[in-house]
């Protein structure tokens, strides 16, 4: 199974972002064989519709699942028509969020977390 | 002539010194541009019998077709628009209206449909006023349409008073566009100082002459007196900070209802801008 973790780095043992469209990196995860592949987040400094972009990006790299830390109502319209299903609540190194999904730590979400602009940090 | 009353920030008595300042001058328009928080009308208690809709134009497409349009929604960069696996998906509150999507899709696809963004009401007010308000739809962010629609009920050659939002931001900038002359109101502090300083640079870029209306005045600090010589901006008048007006304000009085010697010193307010247009 193919899992997306949010990062704010390109290696599993980098911290897990809890921001999803302003994350810095999205690394693709190989539960099975915990090979994995970064790719980094076009979206995190985008003016506006960071989440949008980032759903479609992350739609694009055709996972099976999404674990990030929280996700806001515009990027769980798109995660929605994407099928992808998403898991919330991920912390420490992408590599422990990938094992707490792998013992069904995490909860799946299937509407958004958080309000918009979260990621923004300081307003919201 | 059009008076647009600007200021700062929330609280400095914007409001409470155009509503003043029309109510001795009436019969005139009265334009309320404040319209993420229009209050106006509390002090010039209109019967607002008429209203209209503020529309913006947003993309639609006919979701049971199933028709996707990607160069359409890869051209928006407020991201509005967005093409995921075979459905399009419409962010409505992300919107410009700046229109590109439909011309990017030549099988019309994306069709322009009309989205209500806020509201514009209208009747008369107080001594005669002829009163417009604008109210932003909680929701939306399309405030500078909604000002514009206000704007559009005022009747060009006549006398117009706007009280402003706000700040010195792109809000401030619609109100103000096409006014004579502005009144900066502020309170006699240091950030009552920063705040009209930021107004005046917006009022220069505009080329609008401005004058200032001290709110609250008294107490020790001189700065904006000072910043007043110094720019040679008309210092107008000062407000005193007194309990009485400022309990009477907030039951919707305006000054010359509370103390009848400010309807002669705001008709003299009003002939003293008239030199400076």
């Amino acid at each position: 199974m193919k899992v997306v973790v949010s990062s704010t780095g390109p290696e599993l043992t980098s911290e897990s972002d809890p921001r999803f469209g302003r994350c810095a990196y999205f690394i693709v995860v190989d539960t099975d064989s915990m090979e994995f592949k970064a790719h980094s987040n076009e979206s995190q400094r985008a003016m506006g519709g960071a989440g949008i972009q980032a759903g479609q990006f992350v739609a694009s790299l055709g996972g099976d699942a999404l674990i990030t830390g929280n996700v806001g109502p515009n990027a769980s319209r798109v995660l929605g028509a994407s099928g992808l299903k998403v898991y919330v609540g991920a912390s420490g190194s992408v590599r422990q969020a990938v094992e707490d999904f792998k013992a069904g730590k995490l909860q799946e979400a299937s509407s958004a977390t958080v309000s918009s602009h979260f990621g923004m940090g300081g307003r919201r | 002539m059009i008076i647009a009353v600007a200021g700062g920030k929330g609280g400095t008595g914007k409001t409470f010194v155009s509503t003043s300042l029309a109510l001795v001058q009436a019969p005139l328009q009265f334009a309320d541009c404040d319209v993420e928080e229009p209050n106006a009308h509390l002090f010039l208690e209109p019967s607002l019998k008429k209203w209209e809709r503020v529309s913006v134009t947003i993309p639609s497409f006919r979701k049971w077709r199933g028709e996707v349009c990607r160069p359409g929604a890869e051209f928006c960069r407020f991201r509005a628009l967005a093409v995921v696996e075979d459905e399009m998906l419409v962010f409505p509150e992300l919107c410009t209206s700046c229109g590109g999507c439909f011309l990017l899709c030549p099988e019309e696809t994306i069709k322009p449909r009309e989205h209500q963004v806020g509201v514009v009401k209208m009747g008369m007010a107080k001594r005669g006023i002829d009163f417009v308000t604008g109210e932003l739809t909680v929701g939306q962010q399309r405030t500078e349409e909604v000002i514009k629609a206000v704007k559009k009920r005022t009747s060009p050659g006549e006398n117009v008073v706007i009280d402003c939002p706000p700040g010195s931001g792109p809000t401030a900038r619609v109100a103000l566009e096409g006014a004579d002359f502005c009144l900066m109101v502020t309170e006699p502090t240091p950030f009552g100082l920063h705040d009209i300083q930021g107004n005046k640079k917006l009022l220069d870029v505009l080329k609008i002459p401005a004058g200032v209306v001290i709110n609250r005045a008294g107490g020790s600090y001189d700065g904006i007196d000072r910043w007043c010589k110094k720019e040679e901006i008309p210092l107008l008048a000062e407000i005193p900070f007194d309990f009485e007006i400022a309990r009477s304000a907030a039951r919707g009085m305006t000054l010359s209802e509370v103390e009848p010697v400010w309807e002669e010193k705001l008709k003299n307010l009003w002939a003293d801008i008239e030199k400076y247009v």
